[in-house]
């Protein structure tokens, strides 16, 4: 039980890892596109890349929820 | 004297009534927009359909009413997408009441009133389950608690909905700034998809659409983590681990695993892209591309680089050349053989 609920926060803290890298990625894209750069191409790709890592992330603090509610003792919720 | 469904006239069928009816009423105003220009119909290129196309919108606005009575207001929803659809194919002024940036007020409108519309959908299933039976247990608690309910079921969905259209206005404002700067052809005819209404829309639609899941990625989770209870935990876990199993199965039944021989594949041909930059570009260029990813610039490019982007730009002023040699050329040949 121990090394699940260790596991389960790993899925955690990964999710919101992955979720402020996706933050980082959308700023890059937003500072592409605006001058001097204006890499339009670049900052597409840059915000493509972001809504993957956002799927990702929330996906894997999906799975967390999950497992602990499953772990959970059904008489207290 | 007819008994009218005791479903159809509680309180949650009333407010999903209230709640639905702007979107018959936007619906209305579409139809008598395209009804009172047929013109409009007929220079918007529908031919044969025109006639089709200028009742079409009443017969929707009949089915809408029939969604709504029958609870159906995902239909609803869906009749007046297209209803509006209909009304950006003709070109017609009168969903915007005919004011200035009618186009504009049309779609904050569609959206303002999709939403009213999905709001409503939580009160009708209440409306449903009811369905006759009387309420056993009501509980109202202190005012200050009503309020924050309400709030949190009318209001905060509003709130959430003007930041969306406002949000999607933004949006696509800046892409249509973006497009002036892209390269040559992709300039002018990304410009010109955008003034068309199809364009407009379907960005529309495609920034909405990617905005609205991006919202409910964040709340899903947090959704799920006040309300899911143990069982449905279970049963959600078990739908996703049945899934990736069965896929595992077939994949490990059809072709048995390869092994490390894929991996280690994989890294000699990292390594081998690597060294072959490395050997090109030179150390210190590839060093600097990799750390501008950490960094909000754009790399500055090597020599190399440059060298490969003047060659390119070059390849393709030959080519614009020519091409517009051969235009000239074609066009001089239909002036001299049709005038």
């Amino acid at each position: 039980m121990a090394s699940s609920q260790r596991f389960a926060g790993i899925s955690l803290w990964a999710g919101v890892a992955l979720i402020a890298v996706s933050v980082y990625f959308f700023l890059a894209s937003v500072s592409l596109i605006s001058p001097p750069a204006v890499a339009v191409v670049a900052g597409l790709l840059s915000a493509v890349i972001g809504f993957v890592m956002l799927s990702a992330g929330t996906a894997l603090i999906r799975t967390y929820v999950i497992a602990r509610a499953v772990e959970q003792n059904p008489e207290k919720k | 004297m007819v008994a009218v469904p005791t479903r159809y006239v509680n309180r949650q069928a009333l407010t999903y009534y209230l709640l639905a009816l702007p979107a018959i009423v936007l619906e209305a105003v579409f139809s008598l927009g395209i009804a009172s220009n047929p013109q409009n119909a007929l220079s918007s290129g529908a031919g044969a359909f025109a006639p089709i196309i200028q009742y079409l919108p009443w017969v929707i606005v009949g089915l809408s009413f029939y969604a709504l009575v029958a609870f159906r207001p995902s239909i609803l929803v869906s009749l007046l997408t297209a209803s509006f659809f209909i009304s950006a194919i003709t070109n017609s002024q009168a969903g915007a009441l005919g004011v200035q940036g009618g186009f504009g007020l049309s779609v904050a409108l569609v959206i303002v009133t999709t939403f009213s519309a999905l709001i409503g959908f939580n009160y009708s299933r209440g409306a449903k389950v009811r369905s006759g039976r009387d309420l056993r247990i009501e509980s109202r608690g202190p005012l200050g608690s009503q309020v924050v309910s309400t709030g949190f079921e009318f209001v905060l969905p509003l709130i959430i909905t003007l930041a969306m259209v406002a949000l999607v206005s933004g949006v696509v404002g800046a892409i249509k700034l973006q497009t002036q700067v892209l390269p040559e052809p992709l300039s002018t005819l990304s410009s010109l998809y955008l003034k068309t209404r199809f364009g407009l829309v379907f960005i529309t639609i495609a920034v909405a659409g990617a905005l609205i899941w991006a919202t409910r990625q964040l709340l899903e989770p947090i959704i799920l983590y006040f309300t899911i209870t143990h069982h449905d935990a279970i049963s959600l876990a078990l739908d996703e681990v049945q899934d990736i199993t069965k896929k595992v199965r077939k994949e490990a039944r059809r072709k048995p695993s390869a092994g490390l021989s894929r991996l280690i594949f994989a890294i000699l041909v990292g390594v081998g892209v690597v060294a072959l930059a490395v050997q090109t570009l030179g150390g210190q260029a590839v060093y600097n591309d990799l750390m501008s990813v950490l960094s909000y610039h754009a790399p500055r490019p090597s020599s190399t680089e440059s060298n490969l982007a003047n060659a390119a730009n070059n390849y393709a002023s030959v080519f614009a050349g020519y091409l517009n040699q051969g235009e000239q050329f074609l066009r001089t040949l239909f002036r001299i053989l049709w005038g």
